[in-house]
């Protein structure tokens, strides 16, 4: 992915409704149809790429085993 | 100043008691992430954590260097060694799956093979280590909250940057790495 395409791709996803998005790209993307088209990719695999990378981290799911180990050395 | 700050200073000017006292220090904070995590716990993430905390406070206080700056920079280096620990139990689990290693199989072994959440981690580090020639700051972006579980402000904080600035690498190179690792 492109620097351009990185830092477009970064701000469209703060942006939620449909219509918003289009009229950023297309300001953002100018005529530019590549760097569309990569931003474009990049949004519809989201879903897929947040499943790979959950929120946290995989170390975050620790969860309360943490506490526990804690408590075993107290 | 925190008090896992005020501790690792005393372990940096060599007392050695100060390392007795982290370690409740670092649970504490990692019960605060466990509580968060809880908030939002999705099905088949579960991995060994107990043994997984424990080889990584090892690493940590069994490195040479203990020259950690504050909470932030500790952070940083525990992330270091979660990724070396799960990295390493991803390759086992990866031989077992394909047959090697069973003349040494044991009880740890079995537990992985149930609790290991993915063999994506190995995809996923073969790809950081791409990124971290390319792009070294989304690299260490990604093995902090990747590997580490740190939140944006501790990223930002540990590598001196904005947190907009993390929220952006993080998007990105975890955009970049979906797109190698499937290519």
């Amino acid at each position: 992915m492109t620097e351009k395409a990185e830092q477009i791709f970064a701000s469209a996803l703060e942006i939620e409704a449909k219509e918003d998005l289009k009229v950023f790209l297309d300001r953002a993307c100018q005529r530019d149809e590549r760097v569309r088209a990569e931003v474009e990719d990049m949004l519809v695999l989201r879903p897929q790429i947040e499943k790979m990378f959950p929120e946290g981290g995989v170390v975050f799911t620790l969860a309360d085993d943490f506490v526990k180990a804690s408590q075993s050395l107290e | 100043m925190s008090e896992i700050t005020l501790v690792l200073e005393a372990i940096k000017r060599g007392e050695n008691q100060a390392s007795e006292q982290l370690l409740p220090l670092v649970y504490e904070e990692l019960r605060r992430l466990a509580a968060a995590r809880m908030a939002q716990e999705s099905v088949g993430q579960t991995l060994q954590p107990t043994a997984l905390v424990h080889e990584a406070w090892l690493q940590l206080v069994g490195d040479g260097d203990r020259s950690w700056q504050n909470r932030a920079h500790f952070f940083g280096a525990a992330a270091d060694a979660m990724r070396r620990i799960l990295i390493d139990k991803a390759r086992r689990k990866s031989r077992l799956k394909h047959g090697g290693g069973q003349s040494r199989l044991n009880i740890e072994d079995l537990e992985l093979a149930e609790t290991t959440p993915d063999d994506n981690i190995l995809l996923i580090n073969e790809a950081l280590e791409r990124l971290e020639k390319e792009d070294p700051e989304q690299a260490r972006v990604v093995v902090m909250k990747f590997f580490g579980g740190l939140t944006n402000l501790e990223v930002a904080e540990n590598l001196d940057i904005a947190e907009r600035t993390v929220d952006r690498h993080w998007a990105c190179a975890k955009a970049r790495l979906f797109r190698w690792i499937q290519s």
